[in-house]
């Protein structure tokens, strides 16, 4: 006689399951679980992990398409996505910095624009600077995430110079804030 | 993750393990809430009420803590997924709260803020909805009076 008999154990364990279970009890139990299923948590990972922006090339707007990385005076410069205003860079300032006699903004607009050399989303600061007679020199209107002005919380029309000693806007600088 | 600004946004403690992308949070705060509030959580002397070591303080009583969810911008920000405004709220509080956060908070989650927001203060007068939570955490949580102010720095006006 041999010690292990796989063959006759599980012949003798599916005579018992066949024994004890009936083929509706099985459906019956299927079906309340089928039925039951969306009440429960069955994938606890993929329920924590938060939802990503949508960064593909096809997600990208209009601009971030013809967006260039060599001239920082030209309102298709990548990092004006998101930019209702005149550019600093042509004012006498750069794209960091407000020009002599002007007073940087502590708060900004912020976009989160696409550097087309690396392909990687980057958020941009719209910084405006203010106290100065507005500059007319290369006025750009790019509207990347920009909701319309009955949503005056994501609209970048609003002048953003609050908290300084004047309200009166001269340029808008461009600071990179880190990556999205 | 190494970038330019990291130093910007530091947080002042180790952020809640409840923060499933801990980078993306940071940037959602920037990119939602950094414009106004700062970088940093401070833009002051914009009339914007500080966040840097001041927001924990609203973690003081359960009606204070529903409160920063049904602010309508959070309430009604574009982020749509829960855990990814939880994450951003969490990192708000835990990231820019420092030493107002009480000790034993615990992190916002998923349904918490699934369920806030359905709560979004719409009709009500935020500034009368600030000073009832901000009176609470001066009497229950040892919150400073310059609470009442929207930044500390300028004197407090006695109350009438």
């Amino acid at each position: 006689m041999k010690m292990f008999d796989a063959d006759a154990i599980g012949e003798s364990l599916l005579r018992i399951f066949a024994g004890r279970t009936s083929r509706r009890g099985i459906l019956s139990r299927l079906g309340l679980a089928l039925v039951a299923a969306p009440a429960f948590p069955l994938l606890p990972v993929s329920r924590a992990r938060a939802a990503k922006p949508d960064r593909s090339p096809e997600a990208r707007t209009a601009f971030a398409r013809s967006a260039q990385t060599a001239d920082d005076s030209k309102c298709t410069y990548w990092r004006y996505c998101a930019i209702d205003g005149v550019l600093c860079s042509c004012c006498g300032g750069g794209i960091h910095s407000c020009p002599a006699g002007a007073e940087p903004s502590p708060v900004s607009w912020v976009g989160t624009c696409i550097n087309p050399d690396d392909g990687k989303a980057y958020l941009i600061a719209y910084r405006d600077c203010c106290g100065k007679p507005a500059c007319r020199q290369c006025a750009c209107d790019n509207g990347d995430r920009e909701a319309p002005l009955y949503v005056p919380q994501l609209n970048n029309d609003v002048i953003w110079c609050f908290g300084t000693r004047s309200m009166q806007y001269h340029c808008s600088t461009a600071v990179l804030v880190g990556a999205a | 993750m190494h970038h330019a600004a990291s130093a910007e946004a530091e947080p002042a403690r180790p952020l809640p393990a409840a923060i499933t992308d801990p980078d993306l949070a940071r940037s959602d705060y920037v990119e939602n809430c950094g414009g106004c509030h700062g970088v940093q959580g401070s833009a002051a002397p914009a009339q914007l009420p500080e966040l840097r070591n001041r927001v924990g303080y609203f973690l003081c009583t359960p009606a204070s803590r529903a409160y920063l969810i049904r602010l309508p911008n959070i309430a009604h920000s574009r982020i749509t997924d829960n855990q990814r405004l939880a994450d951003l709220v969490n990192f708000m509080v835990f990231g820019l709260g420092g030493p107002s956060t009480p000790r034993d908070a615990h992190p916002f989650t998923a349904e918490e803020v699934a369920h806030e927001r359905q709560f979004a203060l719409l009709s009500t007068s935020l500034k009368k909805e600030r000073a009832r939570h901000v009176e609470s955490a001066i009497r229950k949580c040892h919150a400073p009076i310059s609470l009442r102010l929207l930044f500390p720095g300028k004197p407090v006006l006695r109350q009438p």
